[in-house]
């Protein structure tokens, strides 16, 4: 067992306490730093880079690394108590993370999420010390029409996210792969549906759009009074029972097998594994019923898939050097500025240092879990902040969070717009969650398509003749006509009954 | 914007029967005027995206996409109207209410504070932001809103521009921006 | 209750004030503003070579200037949505920006484009890189050197794949120049997101001939994962010394990617003057040379001003070429 005696060497140099400090100080900074608006891991890692700069290879990683995922557990936090989700990634945790805070059960979700994390996290990492090359030869397989026909299957998963009426979560759907279109066609260049206006050319960000949809159109529904007050939890909400725990754990396997799965992909991103993880808990949870109205499931799938995925995707990293998602980019950076080229090559050259850092990525995650669990109770006294006054905080909050994506006003009034739009969206009893799923979706599905037809020269049968493609495509159809299917047969009961997800 | 005007017609949560016939028909103006509203769209872009190119040597062009969707919107708009006109009978409530005054007065706050934002800094926008939120509307003591005002506008601004290295809007008034707001 | 809410406010400011007191002070009006950061936009997607530079660069870069040097990734469209960023940002120094040619040289060329921008809208500050290109196939390929491949593609127009980074890129002008020369046209896949998920494609084989920088496929040919057929260059690659160039097989192409930095138009002279030495110390600082030695670039400084020369000549070459792209384009 050579991996192991690696690992194990690894491990000896992540848990030096010089290392565990840095993580550990990593892990606490990342946090702060990704609770606070607009700051996602992405810009999170960026900004604390300069601290570690000053540290030897394997310390600077670790510490990176610890940061990484502090940022994005910062981003969960404000997603599940404020309902402003900090990063695209967490998005869709808004939804029933929200809820569950609403019902006085946010140490719950946070805690839920802390532990999906760290499983998911984990089981990634192991994917990666066990399997790195196949898995990376793999993830190679999905060329350009495999890549369409996994969007599709994205996209089929959208009845799932219907709520009342079909009509209205693909009105949703529609508009969302509209919004998407907006900017310059990634393909030819041509700018579309831009007004003339210049700030349009880069696209509608989709930072300002989520915050809009989600965080502020639920203060514009919320009464003055405040119906929509969260209940601050008492000592015992804090923690899951071990109802919650039972019904995470297939929520937390499906978001490990979607996260890493996807992970593997060069070209996606950690959005797109939570949304799908949603949505599989949408069609597939024995409790799908109770989702959009505070299940803890709809917590677990995508919290753990966006830290399965973000581990999944260092295979790629190391085996090829690719870069798989704009987070392991910046890790790459700093990979690179240290003067380690990130790929094969690594391992032969500086194994040390490579071992090192994937023990640091078991031992982050560990820190992680020691860390926000005790603290869950001081985030949620957050809510124990009067609710008028903690609106106002929040729009300043969201207002900073639309501005610094871009450091324009423009997004300000993007946030604004969309949440009347929201609102609007909601009085209509349309729902939300089919609008994001296809607006991450869609410039990736219309690049794919556009990319394997020029592979296959416009020939469309490019699509049936790969297995992987085809066995994809039969997925996803089966997924989409399945409530029509049983609707018809009367083996279930029709989706009326089933929530809606705003609701 | 149609959205707007039908979203204003919106009369608060009802409390009696004749109210609650008055909300259905409202709500019902609303769902006519969205149908319009996204039917027109789709008319819209599938007329742009014909421009745009629909089909060139390689399958699709840059219209191609935004076309199918707009046919996609446009028959999706009609079949949900279609839905409403035979499901008349037994509609179901809204989902979601609203209080009119407090949606209009946060998103008319906001988008005062955004337009005023670049010219008055971010400093001098927000703390009024804030006290119009905090005092006026939420009717707390002058010390906590001061306090709670200054720590979201000045604080926040410090604490980015010098913590985090992210600059905040400053004024674009040189007299107040010589100030440091 | 209220006290503590006031308390808990007031703490986080100071904390977040706290963060940074060491960074503060610095006078004002100076450029650069002490802390506040100089964004260096890469048009392409993390990974590939500009951006590798660009991540190489920026730490002396914010040494030189003595203040946060961020890189921002906008890719698409070959390039042109991160140059329109580039352009449309404000003139104050505090945003810079990778420019590769030719694909920052065609994009406004071709009005079909929408291109916001010119070449005037650009301040070169300094070229770093000049990256040859070659074409290159997977080790069991049936074409064992470049005569083959060329040959069948000449029997069968467009029976064989190739990558480029996006449509009018110098990928798609390499492939142009030997359809022009050789008449051998190979079918483009235009990859808009930049080298990373062309490589990512060939690797899994769903491209059969990689076109590409030589910096792309330096790792790739060590591990034996890529068979070069020909490097676009008078000369071979000292990176690549085994890889015979087109000239030696018979065939006139070259080609390659100049990489330099650019500033929006309007600069003022002040801060043009700074950023350009900051660059060049940090271009040809001899820790960055090595790294970018590591990663299989050449430095080829250029001053500011030699590579606004070098970019209007390339606009002349690219003008004749450009109806050949448009052809092809998809």
């Amino acid at each position: 067992m050579d991996v192991l005696a690696d690992l194990l060497g690894g491990l000896a140099t992540a848990l030096s306490p010089q290392n565990l400090l840095y993580a550990f100080i990593g892990c606490l900074l990342g946090t702060l730093i990704g609770v606070l608006p607009g700051i996602g891991p992405v810009a999170g890692v960026a900004l604390l880079i300069p601290l570690t700069l000053n540290l030897d290879p394997t310390s600077a990683i670790i510490m990176l690394a610890a940061i990484f995922y502090g940022t994005q557990y910062g981003g969960t936090i404000t997603s599940v108590l404020l309902n402003t989700p900090g990063e695209a990634a967490s998005a869709i945790t808004t939804i029933d993370g929200y809820a569950m805070t609403k019902q006085g059960r946010a140490g719950v979700a946070l805690t839920i999420a802390a532990l999906g994390s760290f499983v998911g996290g984990t089981v990634a990492t192991v994917g990666l010390v066990v399997a790195a090359k196949p898995l990376g030869d793999l993830g190679l397989r999905i060329g350009p029409p495999e890549f369409f026909a996994l969007m599709v299957l994205g996209i089929s998963l959208l009845v799932a996210l219907a709520g009342r009426s079909m009509t209205k979560a693909l009105i949703s759907g529609v508009l969302g792969l509209l919004i998407s279109m907006v900017g310059i066609d990634p393909v030819a260049g041509a700018p579309r549906f831009t007004f003339g206006s210049e700030r349009l050319l880069d696209g509608i960000s989709f930072v300002a759009v989520i915050i809009g949809l989600f965080g502020l159109s639920e203060i514009l529904v919320a009464a003055r009074g405040g119906t929509a007050q969260a209940v601050a939890p008492g000592l015992r909400a804090l923690l899951p029972g071990r109802a919650d725990l039972r019904r995470s754990v297939p929520a937390i396997a499906r978001g490990t097998g979607i996260g890493f799965a996807l992970g593997l992909v060069p070209g996606m991103t950690g959005s797109v594994s939570s949304l799908l993880a949603y949505g599989a808990e949408r069609r597939f949870s024995r409790h799908r019923a109770e989702l959009g109205s505070g299940a803890v499931e709809g917590v677990a799938g995508p919290e753990t898939a966006n830290n399965a995925h973000a581990n999944g995707a260092l295979v790629p990293l190391f085996t090829l050097g690719i870069p798989a998602s704009p987070t392991i980019a910046v890790l790459m950076g700093a990979f690179l500025q240290q003067g380690l080229t990130p790929g094969p090559t690594l391992f032969a050259e500086h194994a040390d240092v490579a071992w090192g850092i994937i023990a640091s990525l078991f031992v982050g995650n560990v820190i992680l879990l020691v860390l926000n669990v005790p603290l869950v109770r001081v985030w949620t006294s957050i809510l124990r902040i009067p609710y008028p006054v903690l609106t106002a905080l929040i729009l300043t909050f969201m207002v900073v969070g639309a501005y610094t994506i871009n450091f324009s006003v423009f997004d300000v009034f993007v946030m604004v717009a969309f949440g009347l739009l929201g609102l609007v969206l909601r009085r209509l009893d349309i729902p939300l969650a089919p609008l994001v799923l296809t607006l991450v979706l869609g410039p990736l599905m219309e690049r794919s398509l556009r990319e394997s037809l020029e592979l296959s020269q416009g020939d469309l049968t490019v699509f049936l003749t790969r297995p992987i493609c085809v066995v994809l495509l039969v997925i996803a159809l089966a997924i989409a006509v399945s409530p029509l299917l049983s609707r018809l047969l009367g083996l279930r009961k029709p989706a009326v009954l089933a929530e809606d997800p705003e609701a | 914007m149609s959205h707007e005007q039908a979203f204003a017609e919106q009369a608060p949560a009802p409390d009696d029967q004749a109210a609650a016939a008055a909300a259905r028909a409202s709500d019902a103006r609303l769902r006519a005027g969205a149908q319009v509203v996204l039917v027109a769209l789709s008319c819209y872009i599938a007329v742009e995206s014909l421009g745009l190119g629909l089909w060139t040597s390689f399958g699709p062009g840059p219209g191609f996409f935004p076309f199918v969707l707009a046919i996609a919107l446009g028959l999706l708009a009609l079949a949900w109207a279609a839905q409403t006109r035979r499901a008349r009978a037994d509609e179901d409530g809204p989902a979601e209410r609203t209080d009119v005054g407090h949606a209009a007065a946060v998103l008319g706050s906001l988008v005062v504070l955004a337009a005023a934002m670049d010219l008055a800094g971010y400093q001098i926008s927000v703390f009024v932001f804030l006290m119009f939120h905090l005092k006026w509307r939420a009717g707390r003591s002058w010390a906590l809103s001061l306090v709670l005002s200054l720590a979201g506008s000045v604080g926040i601004y410090h604490g980015f521009d010098q913590g985090l290295m992210v600059q905040l809007p400053p004024s674009a008034i040189p007299l107040l921006a010589g100030w440091g707001l | 209750m209220k006290v503590k809410i006031a308390v808990t406010a007031v703490a986080v400011a100071t904390a977040l004030a706290a963060c940074g007191a060491q960074q503060s002070g610095g006078a004002a009006g100076a450029w650069p503003r002490k802390g506040k950061p100089v964004t260096l936009i890469v048009s392409f997607a993390p990974g590939a070579a500009v951006d590798a530079a660009a991540r190489v660069v920026a730490p002396v870069l914010e040494k030189e200037l003595g203040t946060n040097v961020e890189v921002l990734n906008k890719p698409g469209a070959g390039g042109q949505i991160g140059y329109t960023a580039l352009t449309k940002a404000k003139p104050d120094g505090y945003t810079i920006g990778a420019t590769g040619s030719p694909s920052v040289v065609v994009s406004p060329l071709d009005p079909s484009r929408g291109a916001t921008y010119t070449r005037q809208s650009f301040l070169p500050l300094g070229m770093q890189v000049l990256d040859p290109m070659l074409v290159g196939v997977a080790p069991g390929s049936p074409y064992k050197d470049l005569k083959a491949l060329i040959e069948a593609v000449k029997a069968k127009p467009k029976s064989v794949t190739a990558t480029t980074t996006g449509v009018q890129t110098g990928e798609h002008f390499a492939l142009a120049d030997i359809q022009q020369k050789t008449g051998a046209e190979f079918a483009p896949v235009h990859f808009s997101e930049g080298a990373s998920s062309a490589i990512a494609a060939f690797l899994g084989k769903h491209v059969e001939a990689y076109v590409g920088n030589v910096s792309d496929v330096k790792d790739l040919v060590a591990q034996g994962k890529i068979q070069v057929l020909g490097v676009m260059s008078a000369e071979r690659s000292p990176f690549l010394p085994d890889a015979p160039t087109f000239a030696e097989q018979g065939y006139q192409v070259e080609g390659a990617t100049a990489r330099g930095y650019s500033a929006p138009a309007g600069l003022p002279d002040e801060v043009r003057v700074k950023l350009e030495s900051a660059l060049k110390k940090a271009i040809e600082d001899p820790a960055v040379v090595a790294k970018m030695k590591d990663l299989g670039l050449a430095t080829a400084y250029k001053s500011g001003q030699d590579y606004s020369t070098y970019w209007a000549d390339q606009e002349t070459t690219v003008k004749q070429a450009l109806p050949l792209v448009r052809n092809t384009k998809s």
